[in-house]
């Protein structure tokens, strides 16, 4: 049996953060990187270009190609994980292979969330979370002149961009109120909402799809919403969220709470196994809760915690804010931390006013908890998540973080800078 | 917590009280990125004008230089979801251009506010590059207060 010091099943985010943490440490052992996924570690976020403009692997790798042979790790790629056997400390393949560990990581990521709805495993309905989903679309594409996407997330938002941008006439129903409900404010969610609409996208909210219709050739062709009103379609789209891949984890009896169930240095309760990325929980750095937060820089974070743990080098993850960061139709959307005002003990400070430009920051006791930015008001945003990552009391300067201009010369000497000598909180 | 080794980092550590906010800075910055590297030129005829990348903040009578700090820990290498934003050889953070998609994933975790959006056709993120291949950046080199100065610090 092959053996390896450090094995990861999966090639995402986390599996690269943990494999340049090894490597950075000074540690030799070797690496083994396991997936059921074929490809070299590829940008996930950018499978949308796949689909616009046939973007090759090369161009989407998201490491160079030579990342495994420099980083000297062998991948054993197009081939699933399919059991755990902790005595033995190895891994069996689903190609009868097995692989020996002495530290092991689960980086299995998230999956599209299953929606029990009749028709979901009909021909037509896609998911868009891997580069495999993204061909599928694309060589459906010819077929496709209109599309029903379920949820207005991220996911189902950059899909709707990405099959417009492909002339196919786009219907996004989301099962919330207003769309982006968990990443922006409702400001924001109300210009992205105009910014699709104006794209000819129809957005049907407070709206599920109670059926997938079936085609006499046996596709999906068309969906009815529960209130009854009926759309034709030759694709539908199911983004209604992620859920983490913990099937492996939890057939050996690993804690699974919503996610795999880690410590701050991403140990399992399995001795030798980590779990990181979005397959695992974090703790969030405002609420000191566990949850779920499965976004790209907390994956990489994550595995570059337990990548040095694996290697005796242990640094305390600090715990994660949620951030999120893209452009919807060139228009750039931040939104980091809390948002949401609504639980009284918040205060607002509130920067509309120029077109199109829109900050908001929501404050706990003169403590900046959370930003929303959009348009030209992303700018230097980074500057107040950095306030909210190191919990800042921003008294002295609340008039100023009010500014769309606020800028460090707005903070008082001692928060300016490590390229100013002062003490700086470098991030995370 | 820091991987360098024995390494010595070179960095830029502005001085805000001499600083006297003539942003020359800025302009040898932009030429330094400019196609043609010449100044009347740079500034009349490059469409769309190099940013620069340093940037002069003011307040009152305080005004001081803001660059990539090019730190330990860098946020916005960690958390680039194209691989654009990388830890060079030499220990400096330096951004492919070509493989930037302009998600400013980088602005929204930089605590220094130091990436900006480029203002080309093409959206990618713009930062300091310490002036790659040259001895001493020219923000530096051509401070007429010395109110910017490399600093050299082992990890």
């Amino acid at each position: 049996m092959k053996a390896f010091d450090y094995l990861i099943i999966g090639n995402s985010a986390a599996a690269v953060g943990a494999v340049e943490a090894i490597r950075e440490a000074g540690a030799d052992g070797s690496i083994g990187i396991v997936s059921n996924e074929p490809y070299h570690v590829y940008s996930r976020p950018r499978i949308s270009e796949r689909v616009t403009r046939h973007a090759t692997l090369k161009s989407l790798a998201y490491r160079p190609l030579d990342f495994y042979r420099r980083h000297s790790a062998a991948p054993v790629l197009g081939v699933a994980a399919v059991e755990i056997a902790p005595k033995q400390k190895a891994v069996r393949l689903e190609d009868g292979r097995a692989l020996g560990y002495r530290k092991l990581l689960l980086a299995t990521g998230a999956r599209p969330t299953h929606l029990s709805i009749p028709g979901i495993d009909l021909d037509g309905v896609h998911c868009f979370t891997t580069l495999h989903e993204a061909d599928k679309l694309e060589r459906d594409l010819a077929d496709i002149r209109r599309a029903v996407i379920i949820g207005a997330g991220l996911i189902g938002l950059q899909a709707a961009e990405t099959l417009t941008r492909m002339g196919v006439k786009v219907t996004v129903v989301e099962a919330l109120d207003r769309i982006l409900a968990l990443a922006v404010d409702q400001c924001t969610s109300s210009l992205v909402r105009k910014l699709f609409e104006k794209h000819g996208v129809s957005i049907l909210t407070s709206s599920r799809v109670r059926e997938i219709h079936r085609s006499a050739a046996g596709r999906a062709c068309g969906v009815t919403l529960t209130d009854g009103t009926r759309t034709d379609c030759e694709a539908v789209i199911v983004a209604a969220g992620v859920s983490p891949r913990t099937d492996l984890a939890e057939s050996v009896g690993i804690q699974v709470n919503t996610g795999i169930v880690v410590d701050s240095f991403m140990r399992t309760s399995q001795p030798d196994v980590y779990a990181a990325g979005d397959v695992a929980e974090t703790f969030d750095l405002l609420t000191g809760q566990k949850r779920l937060m499965p976004i790209w820089p907390n994956a990489y974070m994550q595995g570059r915690t337990a990548g040095l743990a694996m290697v005796g080098k242990p640094v305390p993850y600090p715990g994660s804010i949620s951030i999120n960061s893209t452009r919807f139709f060139e228009f750039p959307v931040i939104s980091a931390g809390y948002i949401d005002a609504s639980d009284g003990s918040t205060e607002l400070v509130d920067l509309t006013k120029r077109t199109g430009c829109y900050r908001r920051i929501v404050l706990k006791q003169n403590v900046p908890v959370g930003i929303v930015a959009a348009g030209d008001a992303v700018d230097r945003a980074g500057i107040v998540v950095n306030l909210i990552r190191n919990k800042v009391d921003a008294s002295a300067f609340l008039d100023k973080l009010a500014r769309p201009d606020f800028s460090n010369a707005h903070l008082p000497p001692e928060l300016r800078g490590t390229n100013r000598g002062g003490q700086m909180h470098e991030g995370h | 917590m820091s991987f360098r080794g024995n390494r010595t980092m070179k960095r830029i550590r502005a001085r805000e009280e001499v600083c006297i906010g003539c942003r020359l800075c800025e302009v040898y910055c932009i030429l330094q990125h400019s196609q043609t590297r010449d100044i009347l030129k740079a500034f009349t005829r490059e469409k769309p004008r190099p940013l620069a990348r340093i940037i002069v903040e003011e307040e009152g009578p305080l005004s001081f230089g803001t660059q990539c700090a090019n730190c330990d820990e860098p946020a916005c290498v960690h958390a680039c979801i194209s691989g654009a934003m990388q830890r060079a050889p030499d220990g400096t953070v330096q951004l492919d251009e070509q493989k930037c998609i302009g998600c400013w994933t980088c602005i929204a975790v930089c605590p220094h506010g130091a990436v900006q959006r480029s203002n080309g056709r093409r959206p990618a993120a713009v930062k300091c590059d310490m002036c790659v291949g040259a001895d001493v950046p020219v923000c530096v080199a051509n401070c007429p207060n010395e109110a910017l100065a490399i600093v050299e610090d082992a990890a």
